[in-house]
Order: C-alpha cells, then sequence, then structure tokens
C-alpha cells in the first residue's frame, strides 16, 4: 500500500511531529506510514484523510488494485 | 480517547479503584489473621491488597503529574494509545504465547519419554509460564495425565493432529478434544480391538492414525 501522506504534509506545511500531534500518533507511527512500513487501521486512515481533505483513494494507494486494472 | 481530561479522569479512577480495592483487601486479611481460614489463604489475599496498592498509587501519581503538566500527559497519552505501538505489543504477546505452548509442550514430551514425574517446581515454572496450562494444569501435570497425554499425542502425530483441527478450524478446546480421543484409543489397546464402525466415530480421522501407530507396552 503506497500512500501519499509524505507528499501531503510537505504541502501543507507540516512538521513529522506537527502531523502526529493533529492524528494523536507518535511521530515514530508518522515515520512509518510515510516510509511505507506500516499501513493505518481504518479509523486512522479515516483521519488522515479528513485532515487533509480529500477522499482516502486519493491519499492512499492500494497497488494491487493498480495491477489489477492493468 | 481523543482528549487528554477524558485519559486523565479514566486514569484517576482507575488508580482510586484500584487502591480502594487493594486496601480493602489487605484490612480483610488483617481483620481475618486470627480466625480458622488457614495462613496461605491470608497471604495471597494480602499479596494482592498490596499489588492492588502499588498499582493503583502509581497510577494515581501519574495522572496527578499529568494534571500538573498537560503537555506531558497528552504526551503520555498519545504513546499509550498509539496504534502502531498497540499493534506491536499485541504481536509480541502473540509470539511470547506461542513460544510458552511450545516450551510447555517439549516439556510435556520429555515427560512422556522417559516416564518420570516431573519436579513440581519444574512444573509451576511451566504452567505460571503458558497460558494454555494455566487453564488445565488441573490434571495435566499430574503424573499419569502428562504421561497418558504426551503418549497419545505421541501416538497420533502432532502435526497430524494440529493438521486435522486446521482444516475443521483451529482451537486448542478441537486440538484437545482430539488429543483425548486419541488417549482413549490409546488406553484401548490393551482390550480387544474395537470395529470399524466404532472407530469411524472418532474425531478427525484419530482412529485411522492410532490404530497405525499403537501404543507402545509399558
Amino acid at each position: 500500500m503506497k500512500n501519499r501522506l509524505d507528499e501531503l504534509r510537505s504541502l501543507n506545511g507540516w512538521t513529522q511531529q506537527e502531523l502526529a500531534d493533529r492524528l494523536f500518533v507518535s511521530r515514530q507511527t508518522i515515520i512509518s506510514l510515510e516510509q511505507g512500513r506500516y499501513n493505518p487501521s481504518l479509523l486512522l486512515a479515516f483521519r488522515i484523510s479528513r485532515l487533509f481533505g480529500l477522499p482516502i483513494e486519493d491519499v492512499f494507494i492500494n497497488e494491487e488494485n493498480e495491477d489489477y486494472e492493468k | 480517547m481523543k482528549n487528554s481530561p477524558q485519559y486523565l479522569r479514566k486514569k484517576q479512577m482507575n488508580g482510586t479503584l484500584a487502591l480502594g480495592a487493594g486496601v480493602t483487601l489487605f484490612a480483610v486479611s488483617l481483620f481475618l489473621k486470627n480466625s480458622l481460614i488457614a495462613e496461605s489463604y491470608l497471604k495471597l489475599l494480602q499479596g494482592i491488597g498490596v499489588f492492588l496498592i502499588f498499582g493503583g498509587a502509581i497510577m494515581l501519581i501519574q495522572a496527578y503529574v499529568f494534571k500538573k503538566n498537560p503537555a506531558s500527559g497528552r504526551k503520555e497519552m498519545v504513546d499509550e494509545l498509539d496504534e502502531r505501538k498497540t499493534w506491536i505489543r499485541y504481536r509480541s504477546g502473540n509470539n511470547a504465547f506461542l513460544c510458552r505452548i511450545t516450551s510447555t509442550y517439549i516439556t510435556m514430551l520429555v515427560v512422556g519419554r522417559t516416564q518420570t514425574s516431573i519436579n513440581p517446581d519444574v512444573a509451576w515454572w511451566v504452567s505460571s509460564y503458558s497460558p494454555l496450562l494455566c487453564t488445565s494444569s488441573a490434571w495435566s501435570f499430574t503424573k499419569t495425565g502428562a504421561e497418558d497425554l504426551t503418549r497419545a499425542t505421541l501416538n497420533c502425530s502432532f502435526l497430524k493432529a494440529v493438521n486435522s483441527t486446521n482444516k475443521k478450524g483451529a482451537s486448542l478446546t478441537r486440538l484437545f478434544d482430539y488429543q483425548e480421543s486419541c488417549r482413549r484409543v490409546a488406553n484401548s489397546t490393551d482390550k480387544p480391538a474395537p470395529s470399524s464402525s466404532s472407530q469411524s466415530t472418532l474425531p478427525y480421522a484419530c482412529a485411522r492414525n492410532c490404530a497405525r501407530h499403537p501404543r507402545p507396552d509399558r
């Protein structure tokens, strides 16, 4: 599962700590999410998409679906 | 739980409850000291009471510190409730559980193979480190219980047992049911062999495996 967390965070000018504070998670979680080492729970994924004001599909990209569509 | 006050209230409530329960248990144990109740039970009550008192006091101190410094309280809350850390905790707990089951099973194999009774101290330690055997320690670590169970498991092949229970939906209850039926079959090898129809009523093809690997004579 890929995500655009790094890009969206940079667009908003937030640091990892600031984003972590807004999402009520630790900075380590943000690092893991950005590096793609950890897939968030559905709850956190919705919280992230709501924070950036985007649909969940625009923040998280399911690689399996992409392969399937190809 | 997104806000610190809610977390703080929960911490305070849990701390107060634990402290109250601990003091009550300790007081009850002191009150019953001169009664006819065995001293070991009273010491158990005292031990639980002291444990709860310390636990409750720690939670109340944490709540007090969070109240004085909300920023650190919020950081602590995030650290405690962070979903990735929770996931890591669950996963490590699961691994520990698997390790304990394996160590317990190996111990049982050794006991069954050597046909000697296990030292009660060793049994206590193994059972206390194994949630699996904590639930069944009443029978699994008596000499005959451990031997019979292990021998039956060996006769019926543990892997086959696990495979067959996995096919039916993995659960320890199923595995124990399987082992119990194997044990019954192993015990009945001294008696005349049962008919094929009665064997087929045993669960998960156990009868076939046991017939193929009969129990060795004592």
